[in-house]
């Protein structure tokens, strides 16, 4: 277990160099000037030679990669450009509303799609299990661009029971979260019934109702735990995938979080700020990604062989 | 089993009613905030003293577009933080961003030396800054010399004032603010120029800003920003000009939002009290605020704000001829396009290539009149040989795509190859900039009725060799560049001046050819009053008030 533990880790690590790598390449990569974008309309060329020899854009890039890399190794992300501040107090004040927001949503589609989808798959071909793939279907189908305005126009502008906009309790967090919750919980419903449905017919499955062990017990002791790995993976990306933020809510909803800070950093070319974004929430998947590893080799302790 | 099953989902029954009513405490304000669009004892819309007219709460929620990025008020690189500064921050003078002139604001009184290099301000006595220390000379020489010295890092000086050179305090109310060259922008870079008190940044220097410590002489007091999300002020108690403006409410609570449908649902749904986007709400978006009437007033005015085709002038471009630049200004219909991209009364016409509200609007120059069968007429009489003319444009543009799609199609009706093509901003400036175009669409402002920053801005755009190319431009440059460089500030001159360079670009069509002027449309609760909204698209928020004659 150890060795695996620390193989995954070492991944981890390798990944996170090649991110970073990737990210300083591509966004210089991208046409645009950022000192161009930084000055006024009326600058001239030696403004823009002079912004981009302060912004340490006349090095070679090797050069200025480097010197990204030192920075990095002594916790310093550099500073945006637009804000005038160190790009991680910046992404500090975010990070939490993408935390909230990412967090609510899979509670949300762990709530929802684990029993639905356990539920569908101990009931294949019934029409409990057809109810339960129509949510499913509904969930995915929708786009949230939509579903975001759609519940705001009832809850907000017709209904007048929650805010429509902006961070701060409980009910702020209601609509962001369904909107990102529910097509979430679709797809879970999905790979959880698929699951359950797969298990479900393992051998060993019909050994222990020979046994005469009674279905619940089937279910929960023998079936669920081996139905969950899939789940669990998936739940893992896609919670990886909600820290990196989510653009179209967070817009919808007004919710700051890292998303939208990213979109608007890359739209202006702040370079330390794309990288910085970039690079945390690649760890932050990555992370993710080992910790669900890790809990699938608890689950399935055949998975640490090789 | 399914005892189990029925437990379970009636638990997210449950959670769904209980979330449900958590909500539906708060009440259409929202989320446990006061409800604004309710009604409490009133006042006059000029004081803050109680009056007879409908109730309403305190705190005035603003919904804006506008979002700032910094606090630093001398570096301002955007609309949304000068918008932010104006509640906090005051200037030397002022404008009403029209071509009425400047006002005094910290400043008395003023006049400008003999070799029109020096502007010499006799400041008021009786100002203080919101934390209570006293507002002089020092204040304002510590100010520039603040942008000056730090130039490189502070956008002030390249935006405004590039020949600004240092301050004098001639006594402890006045100041003498010295330029290298006659500058006759100069007050458009006095307004521009928020005084910042010395005392509190020598102490804590730009920390000040970023702890949020607006220590200004404006009407408010900033208690608050969250980047992205909002910002919330309080009155300041002690603000000098209480005669001219001592508004009702407390407390501003200005909320930043990036999609205006989510704006609007937040207004209609009573969580704003006013909706105003950079640029205008979006025509098509204005009908979401259909049946809210008895509500919401829809503010619609005139600005300065045009749609612009800027033409290349490199070597082999087909727009170096005469007949193909009349061409395609002739074919183009402007009602048209005000009727069916801007709903009829989103735009109008252009006259000349100056704004009616700008110094050297000549009402007799008129408007290029549609005539596609002339335009085909000289396509086929030029030298024009069919090739593809890229149109570059930017999504930013409001309606810009709708717009140049109808411009293409009207230009190929007539023998004109155009392809329209989208670039992301920082493409489609850099591409603007390196002359990488055949003909672009711009939106731009003129701000403060000066149209002499736009003249300036042109020169800049196309400071590079194609300008040789240009048929007539040493005519147009002479006349730029003596504009520029005219000593003083004598208005009748200067309006002489601007007369001049706006026929020459009319009827040279040269170097841009005007499309329209766009309308813009605001929205607000009825009662809400003050908030400023310029013809060059700039709002001060800061003047909000409540007017209970007008409320509903």
């Amino acid at each position: 277990m150890l060795v695996y533990t620390l193989r995954r880790l070492l991944q981890v690590l390798i990944v996170m160099f090649l991110v970073s790598l990737l990210v300083f390449t591509m966004i210089r990569m991208a046409p645009g000037s950022p000192a161009r974008l930084m000055l006024s309309e009326y600058a001239t060329e030696e403004d823009i030679l002079a912004m981009e020899e302060r912004m340490g854009l006349n090095k070679p890039i090797y050069e200025q990669f480097w010197k990204f890399l030192v920075d990095l190794f002594h916790g310093d992300m550099g500073e945006s450009v637009v804000y005038h501040q160190p790009v991680l107090r910046i992404i500090g004040q975010r990070l939490p509303n993408t935390g909230i927001l990412a967090t609510g949503t899979v509670l949300l589609a762990i709530l929802l799609a684990l029993p639905l989808g356990i539920f569908a798959g101990a009931n294949r071909g019934k029409v409990a299990e057809l109810v339960c793939m129509v949510f499913a279907l509904v969930g995915q189908s929708m786009a949230s661009m939509w579903l975001g305005v759609l519940l705001i126009y009832i809850f907000s502008v017709k209904l007048g029971w929650l805010p429509a906009l902006g961070t701060g309790g409980i009910e702020y967090l209601i609509l962001p979260v369904i909107t990102m919750g529910y097509p979430m919980s679709a797809g879970l419903t999905r790979v959880a019934r698929s699951g359950m449905v797969d298990t479900l017919s393992e051998d060993y499955i019909t050994a222990t109702y020979a046994k005469g062990i009674g279905k619940f017990e089937v279910y929960t002791k023998y079936a669920l735990r081996n139905a969950l790995i899939p789940v669990v993976t998936m739940l893992g990306l896609t919670l990886g995938i909600n820290l990196g933020g989510a653009v179209v809510v967070e817009n919808i909803f007004s919710w700051t979080g890292i998303g939208q800070l990213m979109n608007q950093s890359v739209a202006q070319r702040d370079y330390a700020m794309v990288q910085a974004t970039l690079l945390i929430t690649s760890f932050l998947f990555s992370g993710i990604n080992f910790l669900v590893d890790v809990i699938n080799s608890f689950i399935n302790p055949r998975l640490t062989l090789n | 089993m399914s005892k189990r099953i029925v437990v379970i989902i009636s638990t997210f029954l449950l959670l769904t009613v209980l979330l449900s009513s958590c909500g539906g405490q708060t009440g259409p304000a929202g989320a446990g905030s006061e409800n604004t669009g309710s009604e409490s004892p009133g006042t006059t819309a000029s004081s803050g003293s109680a009056a007879a007219g409908p109730e309403r709460s305190r705190t005035v929620r603003l919904g804006t577009s506008y979002k700032p990025t910094t606090m630093d008020p001398n570096d301002l690189r955007n609309w949304s933080s000068t918008v932010h500064a104006f509640f906090t921050f005051e200037t030397l003078i002022y404008t009403e961003h029209t071509a009425s002139g400047y006002k005094p604001q910290l400043a008395k009184s003023w006049e400008i030396t003999e070799d029109g290099k020096s502007w010499i301000f006799q400041l008021r006595d009786d100002v203080d800054f919101s934390n209570g220390d006293h507002f002089t000379a020092d204040d304002v020489v510590y100010t520039v010399e603040r942008v000056v010295s730090e130039a490189d890092r502070l956008v002030y000086k390249s935006y405004y004032a590039p020949t600004m050179t240092d301050a004098e305090k001639i006594d402890e109310y006045t100041v003498k603010i010295n330029f290298s060259e006659p500058f006759p922008d100069a007050g458009g870079a006095f307004v521009a120029l928020f005084i910042i008190n010395s005392k509190a940044h020598q102490e804590m220097g730009d920390d000040l800003f970023h702890n949020q410590l607006l220590y200004g002489t404006g009407p408010w007091i900033l208690d608050e920003w969250v980047d992205g999300q909002f910002s919330k002020f309080h009155k300041n108690p002690n603000y000098w000009n209480k005669a001219g403006f001592d508004p009702y409410f407390d407390n501003v609570e200005l909320n930043f939002i990036a999609e205006p449908s989510s704006a609007i649902a937040a207004h209609l749904s009573g969580t704003l009290d006013s909706y105003s986007a950079n640029g205008g709400i979006s025509m098509d978006m204005v009908s979401l605020y259909d049946g809210s009437e008895d509500r919401i007033e829809l503010v619609e005015y005139e600005t300065c704000t045009v749609y612009d085709m800027g033409l290349s002038f490199k070597e082999g471009s087909p727009w170096l001829d005469d007949k193909l630049r009349e061409a395609f200004d002739i074919c183009i219909d402007r009602q048209m396009i005000i009727d069916t991209i801007f709903g009829g009364t989103g735009a109008s016409m252009p006259v000349g290539s100056l704004h009616k509200y700008m110094t050297g609007y000549d009402e007799t120059l008129g408007t290029p009149e549609y005539d596609p069968d002339r335009a085909r007429q000289l396509v086929a009489e030029s030298t024009y040989d069919g090739r593809p003319i890229e149109f570059l444009i930017h999504p930013q543009i409001v309606q810009g795509e709708e717009v140049a799609l109808a411009l293409a199609d009207m230009a190929i009706a007539v023998g004109i190859n155009m392809v329209v093509k989208s670039e992301e901003f920082a493409v489609y400036t850099t591409r603007q900039n390196a002359g990488d175009y055949d003909i672009f669409l711009l939106s731009v402002s003129s701000g403060d009725g000066n149209p002499f920053r736009s003249l300036e801005q042109i020169i800049q755009n196309y400071n590079k060799p194609d300008v040789q190319n240009w048929p007539g431009h040493e005519e147009l440059y002479a006349l730029i560049e003596e504009t520029m460089g005219e000593k003083g500030m004598d208005p009748a001159r200067r309006a002489e001046y601007a007369k001049r360079i706006n026929k020459f670009i009319f009827e040279n069509r040269m170097p841009r050819i005007r499309l329209v002027y766009r309308n813009v449309v605001q929205a607000q609760n009825w009662g809400i009053a003050g908030i400023d909204y310029w013809p060059d698209g700039m709002l001060r928020y800061a003047s909000v008030n409540w007017d209970p004659s007008k409320a509903k």
